[in-house]
């Protein structure tokens, strides 16, 4: 027995290093789903609503307000009623992030290509045209773009993968470290832009802009200008380079063009519309910046947003009366501010954690807080005579600022993250 | 981990003093304190261990814990069953089954960065076996000394956060969960002492 026992010790031992550790590893990734360009472009229809999941740029047009949820497309609300606003329909746009609205005519991007729909009727809205490859850099970071398909949306998928363990847990490879890699969406920081033609009321993060029968639209590090004399069927004109790069915004304002980038705030004089030429510019320290104007001003938020990898979080106010030469009036600190909108004397920042702050900016050297509406963060807002239509992290809110001082919450869609 | 510490100690005692005090004919007390040579995958590694419990002719029933250093150390606590047989009962077999609590040296954890906040796992405890069988060397007096061989199983799991850019609409850097389920299979040697 003495010897068995023995016997099996050798054995033990010959035979541990048959022994394997194991780990069983859950986690989630997203995977791709394709569809065909024409697949996507038959798609293009007025469908039933749908719940808001991750909210992007907004235009509100007459008693509409829409909304776009990122690379899928844009969610129609009834606001007749701004106290009991209404989802109304849901039209499936692929790769849209940028909206605008010219009469009757949405213009939105559909990845590289500009589709043009009559929205006459929101709820039964038609495309009129499709304008392919304008938007060439419209590509998924690690992707490869398709010329014949594109990605329609993207599907979580649970995974429980079984892998040896050989290591040990200080060094064992597979609690890797998170590293972040590529730039972060900048989809906060923004300002809202009214069209100088009173087309629609666009909000703060677009990158599309109407004036003198043009749309211009920027991307990181150009600008292109389109042709929108025959609103259903608009046209490439040309792209102008931007070598400031980082550019986020831009806001048209009479014939100049302000667009917004991650080192300054950028004026183009648009007196040839389809040739527009940087005329000024206001260089400050690197941050996220919307911008808007109005007459001889020009009001800047500054944030340190985590892909603006600035350290400055203020309302800048710039005299833009010489447009060569645009001097800082003032810097007012804010808490994380993103976009902005002015109605008359009443300023409007998005203030992240802090909420929707108003001000009273008569005297543009000395704003003052007004009212501070908390609750929500904000990154987005849009005036609309006396209520403000605020996208937040949680959903569309809909102030009433008709008395600033007793400004409040008087509606509000859900953003239903399932 | 101070308390269970103190709890099993306590145990430990009482046993000890039981033992001390128990009389011809009744019920035997058993104390082992035991170290162990682990031998697994592409480790080798030790454990410290104390069982205590009671004997009823060939059955022994206790419990026990130790402090096990296989790839993350880690206390065993668990339930004890033995089986003496074989010539003057000299051989035994036993049975271990209970938790693994997690006690982690500061080596062991991984550090994950999210967004510039260093964060630790988080283990989470799990369970604890060991099948064997040994031989009981007769020494001075009641005094034996342990020799035997056993499969251990050392299961624990650990949590943590991970910070993913979606590189993708709406490119927000968001945090995934990661769940991470660790079997450790190890050859037992274990060598100790009956007090």
């Amino acid at each position: 027995m003495k010897r068995s026992l023995f016997f099996l010790f050798i054995m033990g031992l010959l035979f541990s290093a048959c022994l394997k550790d194991s780990v069983t590893e859950h986690y989630y990734f997203f995977r791709p789903v394709y569809h065909t360009k024409d697949e996507v472009r038959n798609n293009i229809k007025s469908g039933a609503p749908v719940s808001i999941q991750q909210t992007g740029k907004i235009v509100v047009k007459d008693n509409f307000v829409f909304l776009n949820e990122i690379d899928r497309g844009i969610h129609v609300i009834n606001i007749a009623d701004p106290a009991k606003p209404v989802n109304i329909a849901f039209i499936e746009i692929p790769g849209c992030v940028d909206i605008a609205i010219n009469g009757v005519n949405l213009y939105a991007d559909c990845y590289t290509d500009l589709v043009t729909l009559d929205i006459s009727n929101p709820a039964m809205v038609s495309v009129k045209q499709f304008l392919p490859g304008v938007f060439p850099q419209r590509y998924y970071y690690g992707f490869t773009a398709d010329t014949t398909k594109v990605i329609t949306e993207w599907v979580m998928v649970d995974t429980v993968i079984d892998k040896k363990f050989e290591g040990t847990f200080a060094a064992s490879g597979l609690l890797t470290t998170a590293f972040l890699s590529g730039p972060v969406a900048n989809i906060g920081a923004q300002s809202f832009a009214v069209s100088s033609s009173g087309i629609a009321i666009a909000g703060s993060l677009t990158r599309f802009a109407l004036q003198n029968n043009r749309m211009y639209t920027v991307s990181n590090s150009d600008l292109k200008v389109f042709n929108v004399t025959a609103p259903a069927s608009p046209s490439f004109v040309s792209t102008i380079a931007l070598t400031q790069g980082n550019i986020e915004t831009i806001f048209p304002y009479k014939d100049k063009l302000f667009i917004g980038g991650q080192t300054g705030m950028f004026i183009y004089s648009a007196s040839n519309p389809d040739n527009p030429q940087k005329e000024g510019q206001f260089i400050h320290a690197r941050n996220c910046d919307p911008v808007i104007a109005e007459d001889k001003y020009a009001y800047v938020t500054l944030s340190t947003g985590s892909s603006c990898r600035g350290i400055n979080n203020q309302l800048d106010v710039i005299d833009i009366t010489n447009l060569n030469n645009p001097v800082l009036i003032k810097s007012y600190n804010l808490t994380s501010p993103r976009g902005l909108s002015k109605d008359g004397n009443v300023l409007l920042i998005c203030d992240g954690k802090d909420g929707l702050k108003i001000f009273n900016a008569a005297n543009p050297s000395q704003v003052s807080l007004i009212k501070q509406v908390t609750g929500f963060e904000p990154s987005d807002v849009i005036c609309l005579q006396g209520t403000a239509i605020t996208v937040a992290k949680d959903g569309l809110y809909f102030i009433d600022y008709s008395n600033p001082n007793n400004a409040s919450v008087i509606s509000k869609i859900q953003i239903n993250k399932n | 981990m101070k308390n269970l510490f103190v709890l099993l100690a306590s145990y430990f005692m009482i046993v000890a003093s039981v033992n001390a005090q128990s009389k011809p004919g009744t019920a035997k007390h058993y104390i082992f304190p035991q170290v162990a040579l682990l031998n697994g995958d592409h480790s080798v590694s030790g454990q410290v261990q104390l069982t205590a419990g009671i004997q009823k002719k060939a059955w022994m029933f206790g419990f026990g814990t130790a402090i096990d250093y296989y790839k993350i150390r880690t206390v065993p606590v668990f339930v004890d069953l033995r089986y003496a047989f074989g010539k003057s009962s000299n051989y035994f077999s036993y049975v271990n089954l209970g938790t693994n609590i997690v006690w982690a040296l500061e080596s062991q954890y991984t550090a994950h960065y999210v967004i510039g906040i260093p964060s630790k796992d988080k283990f989470n405890n799990g369970l604890y076996t060991d099948i064997g069988i040994g031989y009981a060397f007769r020494g001075e007096k009641k005094t034996r000394l342990l020799i035997s061989i056993g499969y251990s199983i050392k299961k624990i799991s650990s949590n943590y956060q991970e910070a993913v850019y979606r590189e993708f609409p709406p490119y927000i850097i968001e945090y995934r969960d990661r769940k991470l389920d660790y079997t450790l299979n190890r050859l037992v040697l274990r060598l100790g002492v009956r007090l």
